[in-house]
């Protein structure tokens, strides 16, 4: 029989790495907080671009609202025209009563197929140059001088709320991004320290041989990079599974709710976020390794 | 080369377990280290290859002084020193080979390099045919080959070994003395601590002896009475 043992199968480090404490775990912790990182990306960037599209349209124009009366149509022409000669205007257009169905539609159903004696306001979307605040004052006096009832929208309250909303949401995304790090940071941290009290003999006789703090800490942050890095491809790859289906139904949708229709550089952000979660955690394992060590005598 | 001049260490705030202790280790000599248990031979050799800094006086090490040094200062000189444990200390996960080859690894020597020298080493201790063995699976004496391959395969100029023989019969701890005289005659600066009496009648090369703490000297070639090394450094 022979009693030649073939060297252990992992011999490509200097310390036992190969034997089971626990750590293994980070494989998978780190596969979870990559995809919490790459999705918490992923709604932020999409809620940028959902913004921006709803933005988009409604930044230059407002709408003029005419109540119901008997004469609405003559003072909605007399406003039209007056508009139509003003400075700083672009377009302006009385809306049509197929778009009004349209626009009513959601809520009246099949009942909008005749507005005929509803008591609707008579609309004009107004495009303008550029909101200019010279420019709205001069408009409303207009309009008030024309038709006191007649209503201004400028969809300046809305505007202000959904970019709020989205600044808020974008703060706590990168608040959820912070957060993120910290934990794979602290995790990281923990794994190395409860490996080298494991391995403290090991570590005594690699410092008498003449092992340097930084070729110990090498180990240890090829060790933890063998781990988080499983774990990072492993969250990125359920990542860009998730990421590419919500593309796929962005591409789908009418374009109300928010798809994931990204440009190349935003699917790039994904890899790139990975990518720093990884290397996080090997800056985490070398600076953990050399402050324990500096505590050795 | 190593030079001692009132060093005492203490564990805590224990009483001091080295006092006042001097000397010198001129390059390319052969010591031995010997006291009762107890008498702070290991706690000597753990200031030797810096285990451990001196409480007090002063540690020189190849002309530098291992107070004023940081801690990448010491590496280099650590590198040139070869420590062999009475428990061998060897790495079990690693094979024969790659227990051998660490200080030259440690040393990012090539790996082409680090094969030809192990090899060579590991031959030359007899151990040739047993490099990919893992240390639990071969005996004491081959354990023990091992662990001063691993300490000679740098090259170190300063050799410790803290009771060599500890662990093995007779016969193998006379030839590893022996092993130990080739290198010393090949330039390698020696100290071994032992308290086995028929290697110490041997073998005649002067003898640093601690008692409580404190060093003297006996030299058995003059065999004069040992002398105690208090204020003077001499060896």
């Amino acid at each position: 029989m022979s009693n030649v043992l073939a060297p252990d199968k992992n011999t490509r480090y200097d310390l036992p790495f190969h034997t089971k404490v626990g750590t293994e775990f980070l494989v998978f912790l780190t596969a979870l907080m990559t995809l919490l990182c790459l999705l918490s990306v992923t709604a932020s960037l999409s809620l940028s671009q959902l913004a921006n599209k709803w933005t988009a349209g409604l930044e230059n124009t407002l709408t003029v609202e005419i109540p119901y009366s008997s004469d609405q149509t003559k003072t909605a022409e007399k406003i039209l025209d007056a508009l139509k000669d003003a400075e700083g205007i672009r377009t302006a257009k009385l809306m049509e009563k197929e778009e009004m169905k349209d626009i009513l539609s959601p809520w009246l159903g099949n009942a909008a197929e005749s507005l005929n004696g509803l008591p609707l306001p008579a609309l004009i979307t107004v495009e303008l140059k550029e909101r200019n605040a010279m420019i709205m004052k001069r408009m409303r006096q207009m309009i008030s001088a024309l038709a006191p009832e007649a209503q201004v929208d400028a969809h300046e309250q809305w505007l202000t709320d959904l970019l709020r909303l989205t600044k808020a949401l974008n703060v706590a995304s990168m608040l959820i991004l912070i957060g993120i790090g910290l934990v794979t940071s602290l995790t990281v941290a923990g794994a190395v320290r409860s490996r080298m009290a494991i391995h403290h003999t090991e570590l005594e006789i690699l410092h008498i041989i003449g092992a340097s703090d930084t070729y110990i800490a090498g180990q240890f942050q090829k060790y933890i990079g063998a781990l988080t890095g499983r774990g990072v491809l492993l969250g990125l790859i359920i990542s860009v599974m998730v990421t590419g289906g919500l593309h796929v139904m962005g591409q789908a949708s009418v374009g109300t709710l928010p798809g994931v229709n990204f440009t190349v550089l935003q699917f790039l952000a994904l890899p790139f976020t990975a990518t720093l979660l990884f290397a996080l955690s090997l800056t985490v394992a070398r600076q953990t390794t050399l402050r324990v060590l500096r505590e050795m005598p | 080369m190593i030079r001692f001049e009132h060093v005492g260490l203490r564990y805590g705030i224990g009483p001091e377990v080295l006092s006042d202790i001097n000397f010198i280790l001129e390059a390319g000599s052969f010591h031995f280290l010997c006291g009762p248990s107890g008498a702070g031979k290991t706690s000597l050799m753990n200031l030797l290859y810096l285990g451990k800094k001196p409480t007090r006086g002063i540690v020189s090490m190849f002309g530098q002084n291992i107070s004023s040094l940081t801690r990448d200062q010491l590496v280099p000189i650590r590198q040139r020193i070869g420590v062999i444990f009475q428990d061998f200390r060897l790495l079990n996960h690693l094979s024969a080979f790659d227990n051998v080859a660490l200080p030259m690894r440690i040393g990012q020597h090539s790996e082409s390099e680090i094969k030809a020298n192990v090899t060579e080493l590991l031959e030359w201790v007899g151990l040739g045919d047993c490099m990919h063995r893992l240390p639990a699976t071969l005996s004491g004496g081959q354990q023990q080959r091992i662990a001063i391959a691993r300490a000679v395969i740098a090259r170190p100029r300063l050799l410790l070994a803290d009771e060599p023989t500890g662990n093995l019969d007779d016969e193998i701890g006379m030839k590893l003395m022996h092993l130990f005289e080739q290198l010393n005659r090949m330039g390698t600066t020696i100290m071994v601590a032992t308290h086995n009496l028929q290697i110490l009648e041997r073998f005649q090369h002067p003898r640093f002896i601690l008692s409580n703490g404190t060093l003297s000297v006996y030299n058995p070639k003059t065999d004069a009475p040992a002398v105690p090394i208090r204020t003077e450094v001499q060896a």
